[in-house]
């Protein structure tokens, strides 16, 4: 048969066997079986045809292990593989590319959902019966899997006729859907996933056949959309409600229906059409953007429009500056009301109102933010900023806090406020722990917001300090305390130390009076002549105090003396100084209509003395009798007389309210009062300007210390860089003056510590 | 300017001895030169011992440098430590600051003949007028580049180039009242 025993040919020309011949009718004998059963409209198959199958497989087993036709030149495989591959080509182009071209529309959807339906099943038991190929012949790099091949004959006999059409049918019917009506979506997917299974193993063909044009395509209807509801009457009200069910709406198509790596730039085209040109305008709109949601509290609204808008670059940012706006405002209200003295609740003093609102408002916006911003940082961040401005004014913005005083209209800071806010709390006998404990951490929060904080510092020590002199019961010290904690945790134990301090003088009290009481039973001397209770305050963490020259009477110092006495037994090389304007006492007397017990301080007790020696007392001769200065018998001699509670009395019976050194008092024997013990108050001094003062001088020294600290370890440093460096290590404690930091420079420079470089005036240098 | 009595006295001692005229210019540059460090005083051995490390030792000599030294003045760097120097030289014993009036009257002498488009006289005023306080060596110093740097209207004056105080004090007073 062949010419030479050598190496054949292989070629067209070289013929298989009729052995080959007789079993190939087999195999287009099944393959025809299995259209007719497909086309007959099964899906499973029965028994019968997969006997059949198997046989197939055996003959093409059968044929490619037989090595017949490498001894004739003959590549039984590749034969077997192109006549397969003709059997599917020929039935494609005779029956089902006819069919294909003719339809259009639906129908056209319709007959194609079919056609790939069915040559779905064709490739699966072709492959089947041809599996023996795949299993070796295939497996060459150059040689396509049958399936693929068979994907291929109907990519060229049908898919590339067609997919104009296609094309153009499948977004006509996304299209109609998103005018509103329904379509057929099973038959609409089957034809979109024949996009994506023609590009075989890559999104390829779909990408570029279909995905390219829908994109577009959606831009251009939403475009139109977008602009259709602006114009519309009230469009700008629903414009947000809209876009969101538009951009849910095709969320869902694109699930059911595309392939899932469409979605993502699909909804972005929807963000770039409908959110990204508006959202300026829908921010802005007077009654339904941000700020008008924000005023009316529209919480759902504010929550819609951060969905969408986080959807787009930068979106949020436009919304959270007119949040931070918005608040700013809201704030400034607060402190105007404040200004200008508007009635808060009945009773309640003005910073504890202010303080509230200024808390209540700060609640508001933690709601808002967890219920419909989720919590995003851009917001909390907006509150702070806006926070910052309203709460630490400059003396000249028109929103700072102002106070009526004697003077006309003094400056408040809200370190001020807010301490003498937290005092009351504190002194307020609360409900519970947990309630108390609640409040004295929003109001750290509100603290942290504050920038003058050595300020805070200043009016907390001072209150309490008073408050640990006047009430001594554990409830309260825990309550110090555990406030004390919240602000270390915030600050540092730099900033806590000297309230600690303060804190455990006070414990230790007890402990010392115990010891006390103790010396003078064991040393017999006699017994006190009054009820004595002495506070050692250690000097460094308390508040400074003016010492005063009280020349106190007899009973007071044979206690004082005793007292000294110990402290000195008990301890070395310590100094002990009274400060009576700090004590209190009890005093009794028996009034005409009955003895009282009156609550008093130690000014006011040694005045109600001085009633003892002399029924009527001349206000010359208390000053200096007590060796006290005027201004303080003044205020003292006031608080008896003038008060509520009046024990004493003018000599001359005359209805005035002054007191001159050359005025008589006198008992006020008539005074009645239901209580039989009650508090006189006492006339406190306006203490604002001192702790002011007092602290301005604190930091001029932290300034100092920090400039020298910065200048030591860097050794030269510009200007500029000094500032900067400067202002960054203090911001946390306060955030200090640029002209106040300059001059403390020119102080340095002046005291040696610094110079200025000589040949650059900017640059500073240290001074060893 | 004004020589305090034992400086004068020696001055004149000093001059009769040496049968020079010394104007009160000159004598400035020779205590500057000599880095003498008491306000107008120049003591003895000072004097001794500055002409020494100086190389002077005859009255021509003396003459001849101090119009060297004189010639330097045209210099501004040389000027510039001269006038710094002034500020220890005019300063009341003991003191660290000159008064307001003192300085005027020495910028008057020193500055203005140097420097003509600079509003010295504004600058004055504020000083006497407004400022009133003492001026420190620091600001002293720092008005020579003051004047030489900044315009005539103020306009490039940079509050965060480390100026003293005392300067933003004087751009802020002028602007606010117009004067420039």
């Amino acid at each position: 048969m062949f010419p030479n025993k050598t190496k054949a040919k292989k070629g067209a020309d070289t013929k298989p066997p009729e052995t080959f011949e007789k079993e190939w009718q087999k195999m287009e004998d099944s393959f025809n079986e299995l259209l007719t059963f497909i086309e007959g409209g099964m899906l499973t198959p029965d028994p019968g045809h997969y006997k059949r199958s198997m046989g197939a497989y055996a003959v093409v087993y059968n044929i490619c292990t037989k090595h017949e036709g490498a001894k004739m030149g003959v590549n039984f495989a590749a034969e077997l593989y192109k006549r397969a591959k003709s059997l599917v080509e020929k039935h494609l182009e005779e029956k089902v590319t006819k069919q294909v071209i003719q339809k259009t529309g639906d129908a056209l959807l319709q007959e194609v959902h079919k056609e790939w339906r069915t040559h779905a099943l064709i490739v699966k038991w072709t492959r089947f019966m041809f599996k023996y190929l795949d299993d070796y012949y295939t497996k060459s790099p150059i040689i396509d899997t049958l399936t693929i091949m068979m994907l291929k004959c109907f990519h060229s006999a049908v898919f590339d006729k067609i997919k104009d059409n296609l094309r153009h049918v499948i977004l006509a019917n996304i299209e109609s859907e998103r005018d509103g009506n329904t379509i057929n979506k099973e038959v609409l997917r089957s034809a979109i996933w024949l996009f994506i299974d023609m590009g075989m193993n890559t999104c390829d063909v779909y990408d570029e056949e279909l995905e390219k044009v829908l994109i577009k395509q959606t831009k251009q209807y939403y475009k139109k959309e977008s602009v259709k509801w602006m114009a519309e009457e009230g469009g700008q009200h629903t414009y947000l409600k809209r876009a969101e069910a538009r951009i849910n709406e095709e969320s869902r198509r694109a699930d059911s229906i595309l392939a899932p790596t469409t979605k993502g730039p699909l909804l972005k085209a929807l963000d770039d059409e409908l959110l990204a040109p508006h959202i300026e305008t829908c921010l802005k709109c007077p009654d339904a953007g941000c700020e008008a949601l924000l005023q009316s509290e529209r919480n759902e609204g504010l929550g819609r429009m951060f969905r969408l808008f986080s959807r787009v670059e930068g979106g949020l940012d436009q919304m959270a500056g007119i949040v931070k706006d918005h608040i700013e405002k809201e704030g400034k209200l607060l402190n105007s009301k404040f200004s200008t003295g508007s009635a808060g609740e009945s009773g309640e003093a003005a910073s504890t109102t202010y303080i509230k609102s200024c808390l209540t408002l700060h609640d508001k916006y933690t709601v808002l933010f967890e219920e419909s911003l989720s919590k995003h940082e851009v917001f909390t961040k907006a509150r702070k900023a806006a926070f910052e401005v309203f709460i630490n004014p400059q003396q000249s913005d028109s929103w700072a806090l102002k106070q009526k005083s004697k003077d006309g209209m003094e400056i408040v800071t809200t370190s001020e406020l807010l301490s003498t806010y937290i005092d009351s709390i504190i002194k307020k006998e609360m409900e519970s722990e947990e309630q108390l404990d609640a409040i004295l951490e929003k109001s750290v929060t509100l603290f942290t917001y504050i920038h003058d904080k050595d300020l805070f510092q200043q009016f907390y020590m001072k209150q309490m300090s008073r408050r640990l002199m006047h009430n001594k019961n554990q409830r309260l010290l825990d309550q110090e305390r555990s406030q004390i904690g919240k602000l270390k945790m915030k600050m540092g134990s730099a900033f806590t130390s000297k309230l600690e301090g303060m804190l455990a003088d006070q414990s230790h009290a007890d402990d010392h009076n115990r010891r006390f009481k103790q010396h003078l039973t064991s040393n017999q001397e006699a017994k006190l002549p009054i009820d004595f209770t002495p506070m050692v305050l250690t000097t460094g963490f308390w508040p400074a105090f003016k010492h005063d020259q009280l020349v106190p009477p007899e009973e007071m110092k044979i206690c004082l003396e005793q007292y000294e006495k110990y402290y000195a037994k008990a301890t070395q090389s310590r100094k002990l100084t009274w400060i009576h304007s700090l004590g209190h006492a009890t005093v009794s007397k028996k009034f005409a209509k009955g003895p009282r017990d009156m609550s008093v301080t130690t000014y006011q007790a040694c005045v109600l003395v001085l009633f003892n020696a002399t029924g009527s007392v001349l206000v010359k001769e208390a000053q200096e009798t007590l060796s006290l200065p005027f201004e303080e018998i003044k205020r003292t001699i006031h608080s008896l007389a003038y008060g509520k509670y009046p024990v004493i009395k003018r000599a001359d019976g005359a209805k005035v309210k002054q007191v001159k050194e050359t005025d008589q008092f006198v008992i006020n024997e008539e005074f009645h009062t239901n209580s039989r013990k009650f508090k006189i108050p006492a006339v406190v001094k306006q203490e604002r300007e001192s702790i002011t003062d007092t602290n301005q001088e604190q930091r001029r020294h932290v300034i100092e210390a920090c400039i020298v600290r910065i200048m030591k370890s860097r050794r030269t440093l510009s200007h500029n860089d000094l500032v900067t460096e400067t202002i960054k290590q203090l911001s946390h404690l306060f955030s200090p003056d640029m002209r106040i930091i300059k001059k403390r420079i020119e102080d340095l420079i002046q005291r040696q510590y610094l110079e200025r470089d000589e040949q650059n005036r900017n640059q500073y240098r240290y001074l060893a | 300017m004004q020589g305090k009595l034992s400086g004068e006295e020696h001055k004149k001692k000093k001059k009769k001895d040496l049968a020079i005229s010394i104007d009160d210019d000159s004598l400035l540059l020779v205590a500057c030169r000599i880095q003498a460090s008491e306000p107008f005083k120049l003591g003895r051995s000072e004097f001794i011992n500055g002409m020494k490390s100086l190389g002077i030792d005859s009255v021509k000599k003396l003459k001849a440098e101090i119009s060297k030294w004189k010639s330097a003045l045209t210099d501004k760097r040389h000027f510039k430590y001269f006038y710094w120097f002034a500020f220890d030289w005019t300063r009341e014993e003991n003191a660290r600051v000159i008064q307001a009036e003192s300085a005027v009257e020495s910028w008057n002498v020193m500055l203005a003949p140097r420097c003509k488009s600079f509003p010295l006289a504004l600058w004055n005023e504020y000083v006497t007028t407004v400022h009133k306080k003492a001026i420190s060596k620091d600001a002293w110093k720092s008005l020579f580049d003051f004047i030489f740097s900044i315009a005539p209207d103020l306009s490039n004056y940079n509050e965060d180039e480390g100026w003293p105080v005392l300067m933003d004090e004087f751009v802020e007073w002028a602007k606010k009242e117009k004067r420039v």
